[in-house]
Parts: C-alpha cells; structure tokens; sequence
C-alpha cells in the first residue's frame, strides 16, 4: 500500500513537468473523447437504421423493376429483350401464405401497382385518355406510394381489416377535386363501382393522385396475373441473409429477391464512412499521442530518479516495489489526464465533435445521398425526392439525412468508464518499460551517479 | 569470546571497461567480529566502495565467497539480494541519500515498510532509532531539505541501524561534513558498537578514525594489503 501511495506523491514532485504533461494528456483525453463519442454516435445511428430498415426484404417478379403496367409510359423498366408487349409476369398470391410460415418472418405485404384509364375532356372540349394511380394493398397495412412514401388520411379511414374483397377505396384529394366526389361518394374505375371511404393527403403531386383499394379487388378489377411486389420483414436484422436465401432458392426462377439492407447499408457505410474514418484516426492519434507523453515523461523520471531508485533497493526494495511505485505514478498521472480530459470534453466536446462533423460528413451531402439511397427503389428519376417525404416512414431515409448532422455527442455513462479504463490502460502501457527499466537498475551503479 | 559475523575468501571482482577488464578486487580474504568498528582505507581506486558494495550485496562477486551472519551472499540470486539488504545491512553513504520527499521519519521507516512490518510498529521503531542518532523530536517530519548536513546524516545512521542489521556498511561517512559534525557522526558511530554491539565497516580517508578503529583493513590496487 506504501508503494501506491508514494506513487501517486510522487506524481506531483516536478510540479511544472506534471502541469504540463497534464495539459498535453488532457487535451489528448478530451480529443479521444470525442473521437470515441462519435464513433458511438456513428454506430447507434447506423444501428438504429438497421433496425428500423434493414430487416426488410423486397420480392419482385424476375427481370422487372419499377411497376409493371407502366412499361408504356416508359417510367418502369424490364430487362433488356424484353418483348414490350408481353404482359409481366405478377407473383403469385399463394406465396403470401408459403412466406408467412417461414420461419423468422414477422409481416408479409402484398402490393399491386398498377394504372387505370380512363377517357376524360379538356377544357378545349378534346377527348383523351387519363390515368390514375392505383395502389393495391393489404387492408390495415401502410397506404404506401410509389417510391415508399407514406399518405396521411385526413378524412374518413384507411383501409381496415374487413375490406377484403370489398369495392372500397381510399382517394387523393387531388382526385377527389379533379373528380367532383367526396367522402361517401362513389367513384368508377375500370367500369366498377367504388365507395370512397377515406381521403388522403401526401407533399408530393404524385402522391395526391393515387387511389388505394385492397389488393385482391386490384388484382381481380385490372385482371393481374399477380402482385407487382412482396414485402417481407425478418424478425431481426441477422435473420434477413439466411431468409433472402430460402426465398431466393423457393422463387428464384420466377422472381427477384433484394434485402434493402444490402443496398441501403450499403450506401450509408458510404455515407458514414468518412466520418467513422475520422474519429478512428483521430481516437488512434489521441490514444498513440498520450501514450507517448506518459512514457517519455516516465522515462524522464527514471532517468532522473535513478540514484534514489538505487537507495531504495539498498534499504530493501525489491524488484516488485519498484515497479508497483513508478507503475502507480504512471497510472495516477493517467487518470488525472482522463478525468481532466473528461471535463474538457464536457465543456469542449459538442463544439469540436460538430465541427469534426462538418469537415468530416458536410450535411448538405447526406440528405442527397439519402435521395438516391431511396430513389433506387423507385427508379432513379425519383432520387431527387430523397432527402425529404420520400420514404421517411417507410426508408427512415429522411431521417437518416438529419441525423448525420446531429450526431450527439455526450458524456455518459460507458464514456466515463472507457476514459477511466483508458486511463488506466494507458498508464500501464507506457508506464511498464519505465517501470521494467527502473526495476533493473543496479544499486552499485546508480547510487554513486551524480 | 568472539562472534564472527562476517567472513570474505579469494573475493574478486572485475569490471569491462570500453573492451578491457579492469580487476577493481583480487584474491581478498578476511574475516570480521561482532561488535567490532573495522576502517577500510585506501587510495582512491583502490577497491574500497567496490568491497563494501559486495559485503552489502548491491553488487556480485566475479569469484570468492562472503558469508554475512552466516549466510552465503554469493549464492544468493540477483532477484533475491533485496531481501538480504533489507534484513542483514545497513547503509549510511556519503551523501545521506535520502529521499527528497519523505520525512525523517518516513525514510527511517523505509527499511521497514519494504519488510511489511505493520505500520505503528514502522513508526515506532523509526522514532527509536532517530532518537538514538540524536535528531530531536520535533524535526522527525521534516523532510531532508529541512534538515542540516549533520542531520540528514543522522537520519542516514537511524535508517541503517533500524532493522537490526548484522552489519552497517558506512562509506565515507563523513566525507561531506565539517569536522565538528563529522567527530559527532563518528562518536554515534563507535557508541553503536560499545554500547549497542552493532558491526561497523567505515570507508574513510580520515587516518585520525582509522587509528580508532578496532581494526583496519588497508587497500592498494584491490589487494588487502594489511588487517
């Protein structure tokens, strides 16, 4: 206990060396602190859209993306070679049930996008063919857009439980101005009657002019082969490759199977990248820059303590003491620097950390990224919808722009306890050699030194 | 009838210098009693701190044996020769050695606390001993920079004396003092002998001291040339 407690004395022998070497490892500290802050930031962020995201998986008839009965307006796509004639192929609706029995699968939801037409007269008194936007959905499911954006209802209801199979339908009121009809009213599409029992609302044009119906009276009205997508979530984001695969191996000949982690991970690996780069380099600079203040200032000690190192082993000492005393002096001054670095980084950290930000991640480059991220789903004519409406819900793409900005940098808990470890474990490290060193010096040689 | 308490056969001891060995010790041999003051002279050069370094055990024999209070201080492993000095020697240096931030009080007891001896027991017996060398009561906190040169001395002799030690190994004990302080220093020394029955080796040029001692050994080009 004698040795501990003239370790840590001895740390403020050299007052002026001590402040200094304090400044230096608080400074180091406060850095690496804030280093370490982000890279935590970072890593919840992207947990928190993994979890929110990334355990979705997209199924899609094979060789087509965008929606299938579009291909005449040129807004969706299909393999090349493609005859443009030939009706896409739809997904069976049977595999709806198959998927929900797999195991690890917690929601299935069919969707059917698809265009009705129908013959409308321009205030010049011409004739022309129009379409409206039909989304086929499962009843008490998101009403969800192309793109993955979601419309709010702002009167009446959504599609409930019970709607199967039922002429029912939830407007925009975009249409329901175009069309002259309201709440309650019945609306013609494809030469059936509907009861529009809801009126939605979305920021975006597109948006307002869908109409929403169950997916098993869109299928039946358009007569559709099959759904235009499945969309299924696994229960947990280590579950999605093991489940894409079975769904791959099962329908790999009639569709295509995406994880949107794959694709959407992937981007924001890009987008957080230069940023986790820079805490990293910055937390290793932090932790190598104290770690060779304290060893060259131990060494320092040593050199300069190395007669009285020789009295203490004349009067007794053995090895052990010696390194147990010049190893606490090590790690006293450490954790001074940690705690002090500690306090700089409560008054200091948000100020640096957003300015680490900003040079490492600029904002403004996120949310687009964010665009393209989620207009991949939708085509990419749709990227420059990203970074707002566009899938916020759905994607948490918008959301994911935003929070690249405001990583939060504060002192918790873990942070406190990773600074004292670090502490410690920076005073053993660079205190061992010093430690080793003074142990090994020879009484004889040392103590007759001037 | 006398108790011998040290015993060196066919020391020697070489150092390599800038590729050359150099015999600091040759062929030494002599055998020491208890309770006895024993001067070690020499020219300079002469081998007298390396003999003294190796009867203390801060450094190795190249050959020869030492028995210190029966134990054999050659055989005993580098690792190990802390734990000689702590029980078997005092030192008191020409420079007092102290530690600069400790009391008095607190380098006395230094010995002791390497032992693991509990701590009221440590301070007792570090009081005791800075009372025996003469250092007053209320200067037993004061760190050495508080202290004269003839008390930092003193502090030295209560650090040397407060294990019990077989032997105290003093070199040039008052090499640094004044000559009033260095014949209070050498009377502390002599009354540890006669009255405590201490074993005191004495590094000295002082010849004066050297006539005093129960015995001299004489050094010359690491020979023992008399005693």
């Amino acid at each position: 206990m004698r040795n501990l407690y003239r370790g840590i004395r001895n740390v403020w022998r050299n007052r002026s060396r001590t402040v200094v070497v304090l400044c230096i490892l608080a400074l180091a500290a406060g850095l690496g602190l804030v280093m370490l802050a982000l890279e935590e930031g970072v890593s919840s962020q992207v947990g928190a859209m993994e979890a929110s995201v990334g355990t979705m998986i997209e199924i899609r008839p094979a060789g087509v993306y965008g929606m299938m009965s579009l291909g005449g307006l040129g807004i969706l796509g299909r393999d090349p070679g493609t005859p443009a004639d030939d009706p896409p192929p739809g997904l069976p609706t049977a595999m709806l049930e198959e998927i929900a029995g797999m195991p690890g699968v917690t929601t299935v939801a069919p969707y059917v996008m698809t265009i009705a037409r129908d013959q409308a007269t321009s205030t010049a008194g011409m004739r022309f063919a129009r379409g409206r936007m039909v989304y086929g959905v499962a009843p008490g499911g998101d009403l969800t857009v192309l793109g993955g954006g979601q419309v709010e209802v702002v009167s009446g209801r959504g599609l409930e439980p019970g709607d199967e199979g039922m002429p029912v339908v939830v407007i925009g009121t975009a249409i329901a101005e175009r069309e002259g009809v309201g709440l309650g009213d019945r609306l013609l599409i494809q030469d059936r009657w509907f009861r529009i029992v809801g009126l939605h609302q979305s920021a975006l044009r597109m948006a307002g002019l869908g109409i929403f119906m169950p997916y098993d009276v869109a299928l039946e009205v358009f007569e559709l082969e099959g759904l235009t997508q499945i969309y299924v979530w696994a229960d947990s984001i280590g579950r999605v490759d093991a489940l894409r695969e079975t769904l791959q191996g099962q329908y790999g000949e009639i569709a295509d199977v995406v994880a949107q982690k794959d694709s959407l991970m992937g981007r924001l690996d890009e987008a957080f990248s230069s940023l986790s780069s820079a805490s990293r380099l910055g937390l290793l600079l932090s932790l190598l820059a104290a770690g060779v203040v304290v060893f060259g200032s131990m060494y320092l000690v040593v050199r300069e303590r190395a007669r009285e190192i020789g009295i203490l082993k004349a009067v007794g000492a053995s090895p052990r003491d010696i390194v147990v005393q010049f190893g606490t002096e090590a790690i006293a001054l450490s954790l001074a620097g940690a705690l002090l670095g500690l306090a700089l980084f409560v008054a200091l950290g948000p100020a640096v950390a957003s300015r680490v930000v900003q040079a490492a991640a600029p904002v403004p480059a996120v949310p687009r990224m964010a665009g393209e991220i989620l207009g991949g789903s939708g085509g990419e004519a749709l990227s420059r919808f990203g970074d707002g409406a566009f899938g916020r819900a759905f994607m948490g793409g918008g959301r994911m722009g935003m929070t690249v900005g405001t990583v939060e940098v504060a002192l918790t808990w873990s942070l406190a306890a990773k600074a004292i470890l670090g502490g410690l474990g920076l005073g053993l490290a660079g205190g061992l050699i010093p430690s080793l060193v003074a142990a090994r010096l020879k009484p004889a040689e040392v103590i007759r030194r001037d | 009838m006398t108790e011998r308490v040290v015993r060196v056969c066919g020391l020697a001891k070489s150092f390599r210098f800038g590729g050359q060995t150099v015999d600091a010790l040759r062929e030494v041999s002599f055998d020491l009693d208890r309770a006895t003051l024993v001067g070690i002279v020499g020219t300079s050069g002469s081998g007298k701190t390396t003999l003294v370094n190796l009867l203390g055990g801060l450094d190795s024999p190249s050959a020869g044996e030492i028995w210190v209070d029966g134990i054999p201080v050659h055989e005993i492993p580098e690792s190990r020769l802390s734990g000689f000095r702590r029980e078997k020697v005092g030192f008191v240096f020409q420079f007092y050695n102290l530690i600069p931030n400790l009391s008095a009080l607190e380098n006395v007891a230094l010995p002791l606390e390497f032992g693991r001896v509990p701590a009221r027991l440590r301070e007792e017996r570090a009081r005791q001993c800075l009372t025996l060398a003469g250092l007053p009561r209320e200067r037993h906190r004061h760190p050495p920079g508080r202290l004269s040169g003839g008390e930092q001395q003193r502090v030295a002799v209560a650090r040397a004396l407060v294990n019990e030690p077989a032997i105290i190994l003093a070199d040039e004990p008052t090499g640094n003092l004044d000559s009033a302080m260095s014949r209070t220093i050498m009377k502390l020394l002599f009354s540890l002998v006669r009255e405590h029955g201490r074993t005191v080796v004495v590094v000295t040029h002082d010849h004066e001291l050297a006539r005093q001692a129960d015995r001299t050994l004489v050094l010359e080009d690491g020979r023992l040339k008399a005693g």
